[in-house]
């Protein structure tokens, strides 16, 4: 049985995937702290590579139309080998969705509205993406032009607007860094927003016109590359040497927007577009979650485990870590190491396998 | 059946979630404050805050006059946070920050350390990182107390004093966030602006001119007007002022309003001394002209313009000579020798106490003066 | 339990119950003796005293039994006097002597068709139930003896309002014509705005008790058959009392029946009706109400009204702007207005706080009780003001709101800044053409959630209402297009509205015929033949 129905357009995988990508702008202050005014460039040369990665990922997607990545996996490896590294995939997309709730609710704990308890937050915003899970691919798709378009929209005003706070020169020294450092700066930028398209594998299979798939993967991800290179260019160009010990930067930056005197305390903007962008990052993974659990279940229908998977996420996240002390060492150090087999080694080494394979069949065909 | 469990389960989340609201503030729980002062006091507690609360009148007929629309609500703690949250031991209305747009800071406390105050503003959530930064020769509640003539509440006018500097570029206005980079930064060295209590006719006055420097986070000094718009000359952040060209002759005066300038600083490491070569480029308007000269000589232009340059050399020298007296490098040079020279760097960081005092600094001047005004020449009997 | 095998019991009962009904009953006939039929009718209209049943002779030889049965109320007495009764017994032939005598032996009624009755619009039935609905609907029954059919005499005509300008959707300019409650007439001012023969019309007979006619239209080659073909099915399966108003139907044909959007058009004025049928859509008329309803809809459709197309393009962009704003505003203004000033303070600008402080100094009530207080206050001064009577109508909707807005301000119930909230809401409100329903309950929703969450709460609501609108279907069609599957060349009528000469292209999920007018028809100077020579 099918599991998903729906059919989407490469431009609308276009915009899932930008959305997606776009969705760790939180996690950009992570790296702020160890490459400081270079951020830019780890962000240039991470994004290269996550144009590698995701060119494997969707190459590999374009030679299974309709299928998800367990079925994927299933298809090349057998059903027991590829069950088992499903299931490791889903718990490593699980854990992220419990990432992401936490960051978002850490977010708006920390900066707006500090007595409200995370579980309240944690719970709507769960609930939320629980809702547009349970209504399907299609209309996920549908909600991503707007929701996508509202955050880059804001990204350009805001920085605009603080075009006279700028002040270029807090971007020298350039290259001023130790190889290590960046090294790592850039490990964790691949890792974080560009490794984690690997989540697509469940949806570019039900891209109608597939093979534009991978043309819409590599324009998100230079999309992805732009904009997170405008942001962290206006927030170190705006804050200046404090950009390293700021938490959210962003949002400090905007606090500053000061154009005449009506244009004021302009961060419920941010706010918004934050939420539109974490929303879509974390249905993203709790939709591959439901599907790649119902998959190997072989369900019927995705449905009934919306719910479940829903509570459970609230409850994991409610206890997992106080965000920012312990997740800057997670996504500096720990998670880049962690998520490098997930990411990039088993797309490329099943990639190789298929290719191994139709080079096979074509000598056997011949 | 199993519907029904759905729902009272949803319906009992939900209501943990509504049972309550917690951030929910409602407008007259608020003591909106507007400005906050910072002492150091020897009574109990060593911390003394007073914030400055806005006191709304109810309709327009109960204004002015006899009601102040204003109090200082002053507390004390063992830190400034404790002494922030003991103010409730007095007022039914918790502080309420994001409005607060002046911070002062008595001159007793900056001198023992500033950043024992600051960390409370970067850290909680509901101060901007565009409050500004004032130190008060005295002590700072005091200012507080002063009420100016136009405006009803002091911080308020302490608020527009601030914005309004940028009219004779003779004081420095320096908000939280460009503070806080300064005490980052290696070399560089904080400054902030600078308040006073001055009487004039009987009467306590707030004047603001001048520049407060630090040396890591304790004052040291002060900068007067003069150095302080030779340090703006640097910074490029002379936004207008008024240069008076000095003259030989007693009844001429002239006086030329800077309209924008912009300044360029290249940097140079020639033979072990560090050179920084100072380009001004500047647009003025002759604002006041009385001499007997014809102003549409163009030897008279010439005099002005080398007048104003002679004058913009002597306020830079000034403030170069009075931070290298001071040991500071607030002008940020080098963070610029940092920009340019990344692998020199390294080696003279160390050093960069020592380096300063023997900067050279060469001048390169572009002075366009626009107009003179409506008037052409001056309306003196010519006998 | 009991209570649980009681509802089932009484479930399954109705079930079978209904099921009773829809059997088909055995078909009666006429008889062929007169009386017997005049009989039968008598007994069907008993207790009716409007149906007259009128019996007369005809032939000079062999006199034939005749008789006519019409309703009162429903006939158009001129034409039951004048065409049908006054030849058959004055002016015709058979009475007076000339060339033309009635034949012998007349086999079947069709010669009477053909030769005596002078009616435009004739029919015969043999099936007695449906020759009493339609003398029910204002035909007249000619029974003719010894003949088992009955002749079916169009004569319908009864007091009806004329066309007028409908009250609900007034232009500057523009036709004035709006439908009336005769499904006749409604078919007829359409089939003047399209006279094309692929206007397609279908008749069905809706409601068991009320028989209204309802009427399916659209323009083959246009319209999208398989919703022609869905729409036809979700009328049949339609088994209802009465229908008295295009709502009913209109709430059995919903693809979401508990959307808080309607995903169903109506309009009162048949160029819309006209020119959604050009995009593709399919228009259902119901007898007896004004209010033509279009199928598929789109988000859209809450915002476009006739006049826009009527105007210039610039000035009618600029409403639809100003439309959408209003809509927002309407939607969120007092929300907004809850979180900012119970969650988020540090928005609002200083000088605008402490005004606000000064004004709230005094009031007993929390902001969000304050606000929702005076929201329903202004439902009910609404629902009163439609209901007084016209003169006292006008005086209580603007100056006493205001007026109440006042007082309670100066008594210390509310602030004032939020009169002007409520009031800058109250008329935006009425910018928005026809759907105003869904917005006064979703306002009310978005406060309630603004109290208690903020601006987070007010966001979250938002992203779940967009979802919402997202997976909306009517008919098929997704309802937010052309934003949700993005499609450039429809938004020429979305935002802003282009001039009609770069409209070149229908909707594009709604047909296959895309291609509505020739390319390049942009108006510009005539050539100047000087130059080119």
């Amino acid at each position: 049985m099918k599991l998903e129905k729906g059919k989407i357009s490469s431009s609308q995988l276009m915009y899932l995937m930008t959305g997606f990508i776009l969705g760790s702008t939180l996690l950009l202050s992570f790296v702020a702290p160890i490459t400081k005014q270079n951020t830019w460039i780890a962000i240039l040369f991470g994004g290269a590579a996550g144009l590698i990665l995701v060119y494997i990922t969707s190459t590999l997607a374009m030679k299974f139309p309709e299928k998800n990545l367990v079925l994927i996996l299933e298809t090349v490896y057998g059903r027991y080998v590829g069950k088992i590294i499903s299931v490791l995939y889903i718990l490593f997309f699980w854990m992220l969705i419990t990432f992401n709730v936490k960051g978002i609710s850490d977010f708006f704990v920390t900066l707006i509205m500090p007595e409200t308890p995370d579980i309240v937050f944690i719970i709507i915003i769960v609930l939320l993406c629980g809702y547009a899970v349970s209504k399907g691919l299609e209309v996920i798709a549908r909600t991503s032009l707007l929701l996508v378009s509202i955050f880059i929209i804001e990204v350009i005003l805001i920085f605009i607007l603080l075009y006279k706070n700028l002040d270029f020169t807090n971007l020298l020294p350039i290259f001023d860094i130790s190889l290590s450092k960046l090294v790592q700066g850039v490990h964790t930028i691949t890792a974080i927003p560009f490794g984690e398209t690997v989540v697509f594998l469940f949806i570019t299979g039900y891209v109608s016109k597939i093979e534009k798939a991978r043309k819409a993967s590599l324009s998100a991800v230079v999309i992805g590359i732009v904009i997170f290179i405008i942001i962290s260019i206006r927030n170190v160009g705006v804050l200046g040497n404090s950009c390293c010990t700021i938490r959210y930067p962003s949002y400090q930056a905007a606090r500053l927007i000061e154009v005449g005197n009506i244009l004021e305390r302009m961060e419920l903007l941010l706010a918004i577009s934050h939420i539109a962008i974490i929303f879509f990052k974390i249905t993203i993974y709790y939709y591959a979650t439901t599907i790649g659990v119902a998959q190997v279940l072989n369900l019927r229908s995705n449905l009934p485990l919306v719910y479940p998977i829903g509570i459970i996420s609230v409850i994991i996240s409610s206890i997992i870590f106080v965000f920012h002390l312990d997740s800057v060492e997670i996504g500096t150090n720990t998670f880049p190491i962690f998520s490098l087999p997930f990411v990039f080694f088993i797309p490329l080494v099943t990639l190789i396998i298929v290719n191994i394979k139709e080079k096979n069949k074509k000598k056997g065909n011949i | 059946m199993r519907k029904k469990c759905i729902l009272i389960m949803n319906i009992i989340i939900f209501l943990i979630c509504l049972s309550g609201c917690w951030n929910r503030r409602e407008l007259n729980t608020l003591a909106v404050s507007i400005g906050i002062a910072v002492d150091l006091t020897e009574e109990r507690e060593p911390y003394k805050l007073t914030s400055q609360i806005v006191l709304p009148s109810r309709t327009e007929k109960e204004s002015n006059s006899t009601k102040k629309p204003y109090y200082n609500l002053m507390s004390e703690g063992k830190t400034l946070f404790d002494a922030l949250r003991n103010a409730t031991h007095e007022s039914g209305r918790k502080v309420y920050l994001p409005h607060t747009k002046v911070l002062l800071i008595g001159e007793e406390a900056a001198k023992r350390g500033i950043v024992k105050y600051l960390d409370l503003f970067s850290r909680d959530h509901e101060t901007r990182p565009n409050l500004k930064i004032i130190v008060v020769k005295g002590k700072a509640s005091e200012v507080l107390e002063i009420e100016s003539k136009i405006e009803k509440v002091p911080a308020f006018s302490l608020d527009k004093l601030t914005e309004m500097q940028k009219a004779t570029s003779q004081s420095t206005v320096v908000n939280l966030l460009e503070f806080n980079n300064n005490l980052i930064s290696k070399t560089t060295e904080p400054t902030c602006g600078v308040i006073e209590v001055n009487k004039k006719n009987g009467n306590k006055v707030v004047e603001m001119y001048g520049t407060a420097v630090f040396k890591g986070e304790k004052l040291v000094d002060y900068l007067d007007d003069v150095e302080t718009r030779g340090f703006l000359w640097i910074k490029s952040d002379v936004k207008s002022g008024i240069i008076v060209i000095p003259s030989t002759e007693e009844n001429e005066k002239i006086s030329v309003e800077i309209i924008k300038e912009k300044t360029k600083i290249k940097t140079e490491i020639k033979e072990n001394n560090i050179e920084f070569t100072i380009r001004i480029e500047g647009d003025y308007n002759v604002g006041e002209f009385v001499s007997d000269k014809k102003i549409n000589n163009s030897e008279t232009l010439e005099l002005i313009r080398e007048g104003v340059e002679k004058v913009i050399i002597l306020e830079i020298k000034s403030a170069l000579n009075k931070a290298k007296d001071l040991n500071t490098d607030i002008f940020g040079f080098g963070e610029k020798v940092h920009k340019k020279y990344p692998k020199e760097w390294s080696s003279i960081e160390e050093q960069w106490n020592m380096l300063f005092q023997d900067i050279k600094v060469k001048y390169e001047f572009q002075t366009n003066i626009h107009g003179a005004g409506t008037v052409s020449n001056t309306a003196i009997p010519r006998n | 339990m009991n209570f649980f095998s009681r509802k089932l019991a009484y479930y399954k009962l109705n079930k079978e119950n209904s099921k009773v009904n829809d059997e088909n009953k055995p078909k009666s006939l006429l008889e062929r003796d007169i009386e017997t039929n005049i009989t039968k009718f008598k007994i069907k209209f008993n207790e009716m005293p409007d149906v007259t049943v009128r019996q007369f002779e005809i032939g000079n030889e062999n006199k034939i039994q005749c008789a006519i049965i019409f309703l009162q109320g429903m006939v158009d007495k001129k034409i039951v006097n004048e065409s049908i009764l006054k030849p058959l017994l004055y002016d015709s032939f058979l009475k007076q002597e000339s060339q033309k005598i009635m034949p012998k032996n007349i086999n079947s009624i069709d010669w009477f068709i053909k030769n005596i009755i002078s009616i435009d619009n004739v029919s015969k039935s043999k099936d007695f139930d449906k020759t009493v609905i339609k003398c029910l609907s204002g035909y007249t029954i000619m029974l003719i003896d010894s003949y088992d059919e009955a002749i079916l005499l169009d004569t319908k005509g009864w007091e009806g309002r004329s066309v007028e300008e409908p009250k609900t959707e007034s232009v500057v300019r523009g036709p004035r014509e709006g439908f009336t409650e005769s499904i006749y007439t409604n078919t007829q001012l359409l089939r003047r705005k399209i006279k094309n023969t692929n206007l397609k019309l279908e008749n069905m007979t809706l409601g068991v008790q009320s028989n209204t006619e309802v009427s399916i239209a659209y323009i083959k080659g246009i319209a999208n058959t398989d919703i022609v073909e869905e729409l036809r099915k979700r009328l049949n399966r339609i088994k209802i009392d009465a229908i008295l108003e295009s709502e009913y139907v209109e709430e059995f044909i919903e693809d979401a029946p508990y959307s808080l959007f309607p995903t169903v058009a109506h309009s009162e004025k048949p160029d819309v009706i006209a020119a959604k049928l050009l995009e593709g859509r399919i228009a259902i008329f119901v007898d007896g109400t004004p209010f033509v309803m279009t199928v598929p809809m789109f988000f859209i459709e809450n915002f476009q009204v006739s006049e826009d197309y009527y105007s210039r393009p610039y000035y009618t962009s600029f409403l639809r702007i100003l439309r959408f704003i209003s809509y927002l505003i309407a939607l969120l203004g007092p929300c907004i207005y809850v979180a900012l000033t119970s969650f988020h303070q540090e928005l609002i600008p200083t000088p605008l706080l402490i005004t606000m402080l000064g004004a709230s100094e005094g009031t007993p009530f929390p902001t969000i009780l304050e606000t929702l207080g005076m929201m329903i206050t202004f439902e009910i001064l609404k629902e009163a003001g439609v209901r007084l009577p016209r003169a006292i109508g006008q005086a209580i909707s603007i100056v006493g709101a205001l007026v109440i807005g006042e007082a309670a301000v100066s008594a210390g119930f509310i602030a004032a800044q939020l009169v002007i909230v409520v009031a800058i809401t109250a008329i935006c409100s009425f910018v928005i053409p026809e759907q105003v329903d869904s917005i006064t309950v979703l306002r009310l929703i978005l406060i309630i959630i603004s109290g208690i969450l903020g601006g987070y709460g007010i966001i979250v609501s938002l992203i779940w209402m967009y979802i919402y609108l997202c997976s909306l279907r009517s008919f098929g069609m997704p309802y937010m297009s052309p934003i949700a599957p993005f499609n450039l060349k429809d938004m020429k009528d979305f935002f802003i509205r282009v001039p009609i000469w770069m409209m070149n292209n229908r909707p594009k999920l709604m047909t296959e015929n895309q291609k509505k007018q020739g390319a390049d028809l942009k108006p510009s100077l005539p050539e100047d033949k000087k130059n080119k020579e």
